[in-house]
Parts: C-alpha cells; sequence; structure tokens
C-alpha cells in the first residue's frame, strides 16, 4: 500500500513537498473527499475570523452609517489621539494587566497547593467530592456568580444585614466604594475558575512515576519532605507553562466578571473597568465607534505580540503544548 | 538527614483534622450560595426580606410561572438552547471531518493551514465583535439565530480541531487499512472508524462548546438586542432592571438558567475530570 507514513502527530512539521505543481492538482483529485471535508470548517473560520479583522480599519477611519464602512473618510491616527487623551486609556490598561496578574499569581499560588492537598487526602471518595465542588462554578454563568455576589454585599445582603452586627463592624455600601473591588473582584474570580486550574494539577501530580515516592519512603522521606522534593518539582514545569499561557492573554479579562459582578455602577468605574468592558460600553453606550474599534484594536495588536511572544516561550519549555 | 517522621507522625493527626475544617467550611461557601438561591427562589418576597436565611413552606412555585412567562425566561430559555445546542453540533462534525483531513492529507499546504486554524485561539475576539456587528447589521442577520451560531461555532472551532488532531494522531494507521481493505470508502472510514472512536474528545468538546455558548454574554448582548430573541444570560441581565423590585422572581429566573449547566456537570463530571486528565498528561 502506498504512502503509509505514520505521522508522529497530527502537527508534525514533516509536510511531504509536493515536487511539480501537478503533484498539487493530482493530490486535489486523489482525496477529493478530504478537501471537501476541510471546506465547511475552512469557510466558517475564513468568513467569521479572517474577513471580519479587515474591519480593523473602522479604527483609521471617521465612520459614519451613512457612507458606510469603506467610504467613509479617513480619520488617521485621530482615534488613538482620542483614545490616549483621556485618563480612561491609562485607566484600563491597568486594570486589565493589573487584575490579570493578580488572578495568575493567586490562581498559580492557590490551584496548585489546593491540588496537593487533595492528592494527599487519604479518602479517595473525599478527594474526589471537594474537587467536583470546587470545579462546578465553572460551568455556571457570570450572572448567576453576580447574583450571589450581590445577595452578600448588597445594602441589605448577609455582610450588613448579618455580619457586621455580628462582628462590630460598621455598615458598608459595597457598590459606591471603588476601593473595595480589587479585593472583592480576585476573591470572586478565585472562587469561580480555581476547579479548573485543580483539575490540572491533579493531573500533573497523577502522573508523576509513584516509583520516586516509594524510593523516597525507603530513604525515611516524611510526607513535607516527598511534597517539597517530589510533587512541587515535578509540577514546575506545568506552573511556568500555563503561567506563560496566561502572560499571553493579559490582555483580555473575563467581560462576565468585570460587566456583571460590579452590577455596572457608574461609581465603581475606576477600579472595575478594563478593556473588554470599555469597548462594549463605548459602542453600546455612548455609540462613539471611533474610540471603541481604536480601543479593539489596541487590545488586538498588543494582544497579539503577547501571544506570539508566549507561544515562542511556551515552545522553548515543551513543544507539545505549543499552539502552532 | 534528620529523621522528621516521628514527630510529623505526632503532629499528623491535628494537621489532618485543620485540613478537613478547611475544606469542609471551603465547600460549604460553594455548595450554600446554591441552595440559598434556590431556596430563596421560592420564597414571596416579603419572606425573602425578612427571613432570608430560613426556609419557609409553602413553596411559592409562582415565581418560576411569572419568570416563565411574562418574564420571557421560557422565550430566551429555548432561544439559548437552539442556539448553544445548534453550535455544539456543527462545531464537533465540522472540527472532527478538519481533524481527519489533516492527519490524512500530507500535502505542501497542511501545515500553514492548520496554522491559519489553530491561530484563531489567539485572536482578541473584539477585534471580530465589532466588524461582525456592522457587517451582520447590513445583511440584517441580527437578531436571527445565526447571528450567535456563526461566531460561536468559529470560536469553538480551533481548540476544538486542536483537541482532536491530537486525539486522533494517537489512532494506529492499522486500524483504517483493514477498513479499507474491506471495502471501506473514505467516508465509510471516517463514519464508521475514526468519529466513533474519538468519542471521548468529542464529549469534551461538546460539553465545553455547550457551557460556554450557554453562557456567552458580550456577543449576545451586541447581536441579539430584540427580546424575543435574546439567549438567557442577556435577559436575566435585563430582567435586574425590569423586576428590580421583585427579587424572588430574579432569583427563580437565575435557577431556571442555571439547570443545564447543573445538569450537564451532575451527569458528566467524572467524564470532563477524566478526559481533560488525559489532555494535560499526555502535555
Amino acid at each position: 500500500m502506498p504512502n503509509l507514513v505514520m505521522p508522529n502527530s497530527a502537527f508534525s512539521k514533516e509536510v511531504k513537498p509536493g515536487r511539480r505543481r501537478s503533484g498539487l492538482l493530482k493530490e486535489l483529485s486523489k482525496n477529493k473527499a478530504l478537501f471537501l471535508m476541510l471546506l465547511p470548517p475552512f469557510l466558517l473560520i475564513f468568513v467569521n475570523w479572517y474577513i471580519p479583522m479587515f474591519g480593523a480599519i473602522i479604527a483609521f477611519k471617521n465612520f459614519n452609517y451613512a457612507d458606510g464602512f469603506l467610504r467613509s473618510p479617513w480619520a488617521g491616527l485621530r482615534n488613538f489621539q482620542f483614545l490616549f487623551q483621556t485618563q480612561d486609556a491609562w485607566i484600563i490598561t491597568r486594570n486589565t494587566i493589573g487584575y490579570n496578574l493578580i488572578f495568575i499569581f493567586l490562581g498559580l499560588i492557590l490551584a496548585s497547593s489546593a491540588a496537593i492537598v487533595l492528592n494527599e487526602l487519604r479518602s479517595k471518595f473525599a478527594a474526589k467530592f471537594y474537587q467536583s465542588v470546587i470545579f462546578l462554578p465553572y460551568f455556571l454563568s457570570w450572572v448567576v456568580a453576580a447574583y450571589l455576589v450581590l445577595a452578600v454585599l448588597s445594602p441589605d445582603g448577609l455582610y450588613n444585614r448579618s455580619i457586621a452586627p455580628l462582628l462590630r463592624l460598621g455598615q458598608v455600601d459595597w457598590y459606591v466604594e471603588p476601593k473595595y473591588w480589587p479585593f472583592i473582584l480576585p476573591l470572586v474570580n478565585i472562587w469561580k475558575t480555581i476547579g479548573y486550574g485543580i483539575v490540572i494539577y491533579l493531573a500533573g501530580i497523577t502522573g508523576i512515576d509513584q516509583e520516586y515516592y516509594e524510593a523516597a519512603v525507603l530513604d525515611g522521606a516524611g510526607k513535607f519532605q516527598q511534597i517539597r522534593h517530589i510533587t512541587i518539582p515535578f509540577l514546575i514545569p506545568l506552573m511556568v507553562v500555563l503561567t506563560i499561557m496566561a502572560l499571553g492573554n493579559i490582555f483580555r479579562s473575563d467581560f462576565g466578571l468585570f460587566y456583571q459582578v460590579p452590577m455596572q455602577q457608574g461609581l465603581l468605574q475606576s477600579t472595575t473597568d478594563v478593556l473588554d468592558t470599555y469597548i462594549y460600553k463605548a459602542l453600546v453606550y455612548t455609540g462613539d465607534l471611533g474610540m471603541s474599534s481604536a480601543a479593539g484594536f489596541y487590545q488586538s495588536v498588543v494582544g497579539f505580540f503577547l501571544v506570539l511572544f508566549a507561544n515562542w516561550g511556551v515552545g522553548k519549555i515543551s513543544h507539545e503544548n505549543k499552539i502552532f | 538527614m534528620i529523621d522528621y517522621s516521628f514527630s510529623l507522625k505526632k503532629k499528623f493527626p491535628v494537621g489532618r483534622a485543620m485540613i478537613y475544617t478547611v475544606l469542609a467550611l471551603l465547600s460549604l461557601t460553594y455548595i450554600y450560595p446554591l441552595i440559598w438561591l434556590i431556596i430563596n427562589s421560592l420564597k414571596n418576597d416579603t419572606d425573602l426580606f425578612n427571613n432570608p436565611w430560613a426556609i419557609s413552606t409553602p413553596f411559592n412555585f409562582a415565581n418560576y410561572a411569572t419568570a416563565w412567562v411574562s418574564g420571557k425566561i421560557g422565550v430566551s430559555f429555548l432561544n439559548s438552547s437552539v442556539i448553544a445546542v445548534t453550535s455544539v453540533v456543527i462545531t464537533v462534525f465540522a472540527a472532527s471531518m478538519a481533524a481527519f483531513s489533516f492527519k490524512r492529507l500530507k500535502w505542501k499546504l497542511s501545515g500553514p493551514i492548520l496554522g491559519l486554524f489553530l491561530i484563531g485561539v489567539m485572536i482578541p475576539i473584539h477585534s471580530t465583535l465589532i466588524p461582525l456587528f456592522m457587517a451582520f447589521t447590513k445583511i440584517k442577520l441580527t437578531n436571527h439565530y445565526p447571528a450567535l451560531i456563526l461566531p460561536y461555532v468559529a470560536f469553538a472551532l480551533p481548540a476544538a480541531i486542536f483537541i482532536l488532531s491530537g486525539f486522533m494522531s494517537t489512532f494506529p494507521r492499522e486500524i483504517e487499512e483493514a477498513a479499507v481493505m474491506d471495502g471501506c470508502s473514505m467516508k465509510g472510514v471516517f463514519w464508521r472508524m475514526i468519529f466513533p472512536l474519538s468519542k471521548s474528545a468529542i464529549a469534551t468538546i461538546a460539553i465545553f462548546t455547550f457551557v460556554s455558548c450557554w453562557n456567552e454574554l458580550m456577543f449576545a448582548l451586541i447581536l441579539m438586542s430584540d427580546p424575543l430573541k435574546m439567549t438567557l444570560p442577556v435577559s436575566l441581565t435585563r430582567f435586574r432592571g425590569q423586576y428590580s423590585t421583585n427579587w424572588s422572581i430574579q432569583l427563580a429566573a437565575t435557577v431556571i438558567m442555571i439547570i443545564p449547566s447543573l445538569l450537564v456537570y451532575m451527569f458528566l463530571n467524572d467524564k470532563i475530570i477524566k478526559s481533560m486528565t488525559v489532555g494535560a498528561v499526555k502535555g
């Protein structure tokens, strides 16, 4: 049977080069069915990802609906000038990067230590139970999380009606005080998303060869020494890869978290607005298409280079985790 | 080397008890809010305000009826279901066909084309949101199901193709050869062998795609503004304004929204965790 090359992986770079132009045509007619199968996903991605990218030129236009997309007059860099002259550009950039750094740091420390603790539990049933419970909110909408936060923090919520009197603390109107949100948002985000990280780290721990632990026990190592000298060193490459990937996404944020949880309270903007919510609000509330698309373009371009950098960094450590 | 084993053994029960206490308290912060949500969705508003921490009978199921009918949560539920299910089905078929083609085709453009597919993972979505919104407005597609299905499928495809290509690359070539020898066409190989064999990867993709479509907010807010076409997250956000004083009805609507996700999770969480584990260990 011809051409029985077993590819090592779907992503192996060993693509057999077509020697002549007729090679391509022959390939096409020989594998008609395969090319036909490739067509629908190709069209879907092309129409929804690549064609809209040309729309990025709106950021350089003085768009009006009468002239439409192509005929609206050029604005050069004016949209960007307006954007970066405002205080907003600095605030949303700071918030986006700042919150992401906090999320990455907390997620790294808490998810890996929770995974280590769960792995050490003697009862496998208990370990599975806690893991499943903590993973649950990952599958729920931010709208739900926002209601739960509201139930605790609203003027007659759990805090003001029960916790504050009990601990003799003063009443707090959480939804008008921006200073509390840099603590609230990371807490809520960790609560909702940590389960995913725990599953990944637990998988990493399961992959460690038991022989290392057996040898360590023979040498008289206690539990803490095993964790310190075997589990953690083995998890470090995984931690590095996940952190680099997260750094690549540091210019994106979870729209649901920042839009829903602060309940769109105007007074909280200075500590809850991020790039994604800003782009949405500029488009929908103020209808400022120039500003909105300039901010979108800014996010996409910086984000693109960050992901390229992250992919390169991940490739240095573990080739399988590279995206392309 | 210092021997810790003696002191450890002595301390261990205390440490273990502490760990179990912390874990129990922690899991309470996960389970209790959901119970609270359900209990309070069954109260009337006076009970909810006077006594938010107790169970009060009789249960007031009228909240659910009000939310479903006059709150139009029923309509949104239908919209969300149609959009999420269609997106999942298209994603699964398109991604498995693409992954299979990439596995079999070894021509000079497969590298660049696979790259073109996977690079989609990297593009922040807003670069496409505004142009898509304008294009869809122009061809009058906004407020129709495809306006959300098309972008949802396009977001899900790159990761789905990535997962499936990795999964299919572990199949030995021999099984396909055997099928071809038995007279199976290329189509037959795909439908009768590769597709069924990829079940567990397909299940993972289906679950994660469903959950992300069901909960997606930003595109849904912008592309579906007609109250009769809104998806659940959007209409729940709107609901907050419409029933701002009527808390128990808002909670009932929230419970309706989380039921499908809860069901998916309850029945499939073993599979989800297992498939994530396999993926992570492999690389």
